[in-house]
Formats: C-alpha cells, structure tokens, sequence
C-alpha cells in the first residue's frame, strides 16, 4: 500500500511536469480560447475497484498501523503469558516437591511398623494445600497402603485404599493434574511410594487475569492513538493533498491561485510543481485572452471593412448598371438614328437624282451641254452625299454588330477576296501560303482583307501592281505574367505609298488623302477595318517605308477574346 | 406583258417616289391600274372600302413602302395578313430601309420580295423591268 500511494504521488508529479514542459510556446499564439484541460490519469487508478469502492488514504493509514500495534500487543503478551506460566508452575512444582519429600522423610518409620493411621494423617495434613488433589502411599508392589483426596464436597479418606490412577478418575475434571513421585527409602531400600497430584487450575487463572489486563490496557491505549494518529495524518498529508485536488479541478476552467506549501516534503514538493504549472498556465491563459482580444478587435476592424467594401461595391454595381443602362438606351438612340438617317436622309437625296434626270429628260434637245453638266455634277454630289450616309451608317454598326465566332480558313477566305475585288488581269497577288486557320468572325475578316486589297488596287497607279499577303505568329504581353499569343497578317503593295506624316490620319473617319473630286472615297474604309480589328481584340498600322509601296500590318488573338 | 385586268397598288408617301414608280410603269409601258395610297391607314381604307369607295376589284398586287407615317409598311403587312378577304393579296417591299429587322420581319409576314430602293434611276427602271417580267410569268387566282 505503501509503495502504491509512493507511485501514485510519483504519478502525479511526472503528470504535472509533463504538462508544463509539454504546453507549447506557439499556444501563445493560436487563435481559440484555452480549452478545458482534462488530465486523465492512467489505466491502472480509474479501472477496477477504485472506480466504484473508495478507501480513503487516511483510513488506509490509520487502517495499518492499527493491524501492525494489535500484531506486535498479541506477540508480546503471548510471550508474557507464557514466561508467568511457567513461573506459576515451577513454584507450584516446588511447592508439591517440599510437601512430598517432607512426607517422605517422616514417614519410613509409620511404614514400618504398619501405622497406617499416622501414614493416613500426613496424608490428609498434605491434601490441606488447596494445590494438591490427592496423595497416597502405595507398596513396592503397587498396592496402595492409605489415600487421601479432595472431591467436589469436600476432602475425604476412601475406605478402601486407592492406586494413583483411580484416585485421578475421582477428579472431577477442573483442569490438568501434575503427577509427582517420591521414592522412600530405609536403608538404602524401597519401602514404599508417595504419589501426589498437584492441580494446575492456579497457573490456568493466572495467566486469564494477566490477558485480562493487557486487553484493558488496550481498549485505552488504542482510540486514544488511532485520534492522534488521524489528526497529525490529516493535516500532514491529506489536507495539502484534498487541496491540490481541488486547485487541479479548476485548471483550465479558472484562474486558480497559488496553493500554500505547509510542510517541505513530497507534497511539499507536489504543491511546488503544481504552482510552477499554474503559473505557465495563467501566464498563457493571459496570452491568450489578450490574443483574442486583439483578435475581436482586429475582427471587428475587418467586418467593418467588409461593411464598408459592400457598401462600395453595391454602389459601384448600382453606378455600373445606370452607366449600362444609359449605354444601351444610346445604342438604340443611335439605332433609330442610323435608321432615320438610312430612310430620311436618303429619300430626298434620290428625289435630287431622279428629279434631275427627269429634268434632263423631259428638255431632251432643249438644253445646252454646260446645263447637262451641271445637272451631272448635280448627281454625283448626291452620289456622294449617299456613299458618305452609308459609310457613316456602317462604321456605327460595325462596333454592334453580333459577331458570330467560326473556325475560319485564311486561306480560303483571302482567295475568295481577290476574286470578289476583280482586280485589273495584269494584277499580280503574292498570298503566302501557310495563312492559318483561327477562330474569328468571318465577314468583319473578309471585309478587313477586302478594304485594303481593294484600297491597293484603287489607289495604285499602275495597271501591274503587285499585292503581298504574309503571316507571322507574335506573342505580346498583356500584363505583367500573362502572354497571349496572336496572328500577325501584312498586305504590302507596291504602288505609290503614303507620306509618313499621314500614318495617323489615314485611320480616322472621312480622311482621304486625295480630293474626292480627284478619287471618289468616303474616308469611311481604314476608320472601319480600324475599328472592326479593335473589337476583335487586335491592332492595325502601317509599317514605315522608304520610297514606294504601303505595308498594312494588322494582329488577331488566336483564341476570341471571352468577354 | 401582264395580264391588264391585275390591279396594283402603291403604298408610298413620298411624292418623288410615286412619280418615279409612274415614270417607270410608263417607260415600260405597264398599263394596268395603279391605285395610290400615301400610308397604311389610306390604303386599308380603300382596300376595305372604308371612307373610301372600295377598289372593285381589289388590287393582286401592292407594292409597299415601310417608312411612312401613321401607319408603317410592316404594321399594314400584319392588318393586311389577318384580314380573311385581303390575305392572299401578293405583297413587294419597296424600300431604302436595308436594315436586317425589318428585313426579317418582312419576310415572317410572307412578302413575295424585298426590293431596296436604288439612288440610281437608271437602276431602278431596271428594277421595275425585272418585277414586271416576273408579274407576267406569274399566274394570278
């Protein structure tokens, strides 16, 4: 029990230590509150008996020592007893020796001459000491001369004379007999025998009054020390241990003061360890409330933003969709616009024209040529007006238009161009012949290529001119880690080509570089291929030149853009 | 040369335009009766004898501008195709409208063309021509 209350303290103390040694710094730092520590001791104290059946320590205590004080009273006294019986007995044997060799030496005489009265008298006078039962006389042969015996109701002379063994069986029995003899001798011869019995009952009560006495002087003796011994256990052992039990059972539910240290022993030593633990503990428990404070704090920070992120966000959103709103309501002002402007400014125009010819007509013979002339111009500036109506209305569709996304041949597309230019027969085109095949939308393509083989072919001031389409593969960097990888188309020609300073001027709207008068043009083609290249995610211009020729380069993303 | 006794009917509101149909029927010697109309509203009055006295017999053949006030070209279409006596009446869009909505719309109500009004005049003697040649091969209930 010992050695079991030693490993459980043992136990205790390793338990402790583990926990302050194993409690990590990073703690410190985790963000949730200190859970509960549940400390669960081992296998062998909570299974079992002890789970169920509990012996306090105190009452383990107190329990043994009162086992060891009641062994060590028992052995003691039973070898007190033992020494006074045999004490007792001696005397007693001592006593019945003096009686019978008295008796021996005063009665050859009696023998001899047959006074069996006289034999008679000493041996009553003998059986007078209460510690003798019987004595008798008995003849070399073994036949008694003259017995005397105490019996229940007195001492009596039996009339026959009886041999030691039928005296013995008139005992009543009150205890073992001693059997002492004495020879008598006259002359160096044996005349006769003297047989005492001697009772043993003085030693028998003897000893009881001794065993009497040692067990009062224990129903004293014991209470009195079992209450010392139980109030200096109690406050030596039990009351630190009852306290460092409750202290434990606070752990990691509350701030649990320090525990008093009262004695400098192995409990002592406990209590240390515990405060030692408690402390860390408090001190990380403290750690941690300010981490979460801080944490609340940083918390509230956050959602605060969050609120405010929201708030500018639906804001933004709502700010986004009134410009959306605003953005389609223009696009249909701008359809009804083009729509007006396609019918209303049109019909006039034709009534210009047809009224003129009418007039032409109708003075068929009756007019000069400079009247003729003039009703010509007339028509070719309505002309005019109705190219440059239609232009504009084309290059406000090109940007609305849906543009349906196809696999397109290149290839194909751009020989279907040359066919649809009819170009002059002694025009020569160089189309290189790995033009690829990507996925774009068909007619904003095919009238990019027309406009400008077409402007090639009409600006070019030789009938031979020579057209060159090539392609190469660029990748360009559109952020900083994003690459996209794109087509880039050239269509060269070599005929007059353009001055530099007009590189920028060519691509804005009703900018030509030659009188219309001249070169009838809108101005509309490089502002709508420009625009058309744009929203499908590419650029457009001119390679600078010296001398002759004009190079239109122009890239296309190999993948549609998405959005 | 079609069949004289086929009316057909001008749904236009601009003046010039008329004459220039009338000019064309002229120069290509159409003959049949040309009823007028300036906008839808007219023309279904004189079709359904409305305010009008009604055409006897009624035109086989419109030709219909669709911008026009009152009442568009594509607006008579509908009241034109849900009218159980003027259904089957063979409509030609003649127009300066290009765009595809009204394109498409024209065609969903069973127009028998869609002829662009063309800034040329010598263009549209031809287009004339052409509808004419196209009304004499075509049989009429």
């Amino acid at each position: 029990m010992c050695s079991r209350r030693q490993s459980w303290t043992d136990w205790l103390k390793q338990t402790i230590k583990n926990i302050t040694s194993t409690v990590p710094s990073s703690m410190l730092f985790t963000m949730n509150s200190i859970e509960p520590l549940t400390i669960s001791p081992p296998n062998k104290l909570t299974s079992g008996k002890n789970k169920h059946f509990r012996i306090s320590l105190g009452a383990k205590f107190i329990g043994l020592v009162v086992i060891i004080i009641l062994a060590i009273t028992g052995v003691v006294g039973y070898i007190n007893i033992k020494a006074e019986q045999s004490l007792l007995l001696k005397n007693l044997i001592a006593n019945g020796e003096s009686l019978g060799k008295f008796a021996a030496l005063i009665s050859p005489e009696a023998i001899l001459s047959y006074g069996f009265v006289d034999l008679s008298s000493y041996v009553e006078a003998i059986t007078k000491n209460k510690d003798v039962i019987y004595g008798v006389f008995m003849s070399p042969e073994g036949e008694p001369m003259t017995s005397f015996v105490r019996h229940q109701e007195g001492r009596l002379n039996p009339p026959e004379p009886l041999n030691a063994t039928q005296l013995e069986a008139m005992f009543t029995p009150q205890g073992e007999l001693l059997t002492l003899s004495f020879l008598i001798h006259f002359d160096d011869n044996v005349i006769a025998t003297l047989t005492l019995g001697l009772s043993k009952n003085s030693v028998t009560k003897a000893s009881d009054r001794i065993i009497k006495g040692h067990l009062t002087q224990l129903a004293w003796i014991l209470p009195l020390l079992i209450g010392t011994l139980y109030i200096a256990f109690r406050s030596l052992a039990i009351s630190p241990i009852t306290r460092l039990v409750s202290a434990l059972e606070g752990v990691g539910k509350e701030q649990v003061k320090e525990v008093e240290i009262l004695f400098h022993d192995e409990i002592g030593d406990l209590g240390k360890s515990f405060n030692r633990m408690n402390h860390r503990l408090n001190r990380l428990q403290t750690a941690n409330e300010e981490a979460n404070n801080k944490l609340f704090l940083k918390a509230q920070e956050l959602e605060r933003l969050n609120n405010n992120l929201e708030y500018l966000v639906s804001k933004r959103t709502h700010d986004l969709e009134q410009k959306a709103q605003k953005l389609k309501r223009s696009n249909e002002e701008l359809d009804k616009f083009a729509y007006v402007a396609s019918h209303d400014l049109k019909s006039p125009l034709r009534a210009i024209t047809s009224l003129s010819e009418w007039i032409e007509e109708d003075l068929e013979g009756k007019i000069d040529e400079k009247i003729r002339k003039n009703l010509t111009l007339l028509r070719s500036r309505a002309h005019r007006l109705d190219a440059l109506i239609d232009g504009i209305l084309r290059y406000s569709r090109a940007g609305r238009i849906a543009m349906d996304i196809e696999s397109v041949d290149v290839n194909t597309l751009v020989a279907e161009v040359v066919d649809s230019l009819n170009p002059p027969p002694e025009f020569q085109f160089n189309i290189a012949p790995n033009l690829p095949t990507l996925k774009t939308a068909r007619v904003p393509l095919f009238q990019i290529f027309s406009n400008l083989m077409s402007n090639a072919i009409k600006h070019h001031d030789r009938k031979d001119g020579r057209i060159s389409v090539t392609v190469q593969e660029i990748i360009l960097k559109t952020t900083k880690n994003n690459t996209k990888e794109f087509y880039e188309f050239t269509v060269a020609d070599d005929g007059p080509g353009i001055d530099d300073k007009y590189y920028d001027k060519v691509f804005l709207i009703f900018q030509t570089l030659k009188s219309r008068d001249e070169h009838e043009s809108t101005g509309i083609g490089l502002a709508l291929i420009k625009r058309i290249i744009s929203d499908l995610g590419g650029e457009i211009s001119i390679t600078p030149s010296q001398g002759r020729g004009v190079e239109f380069r122009f890239s296309l993303p190999k993948q549609p853009d998405h959005d | 040369m079609i069949n004289e006794t086929i009316d057909i009917m001008l749904v236009e509101d601009d003046e010039v335009d008329i004459m220039q149909v009338q000019r064309a029927f002229g120069k290509h010697h159409i003959t049949n009766t040309l009823h007028v109309a300036r906008n839808g509203i007219e023309a279904l009055a004189m079709l359904r004898g409305e305010g009008h006295p009604k055409l006897i017999p009624l035109p086989k053949i419109i030709l219909l501008d669709i911008n026009m006030p009152m009442m568009n070209g594509l607006e008579f279409l509908a009241q034109l195709r849900a009218d159980p006596e003027l259904h089957a009446i063979s409509i030609f869009i003649l127009t300066t409208s290009s765009n595809d909505q009204d394109r498409i719309a024209a065609f969903e109500l069973n127009v028998a063309g869609y002829i662009l009004k063309p800034i040329d005049t010598t263009k549209f003697m031809d287009s004339i021509r052409v509808l004419n040649m196209f009304w004499s091969l075509t049989e009429y209930p």
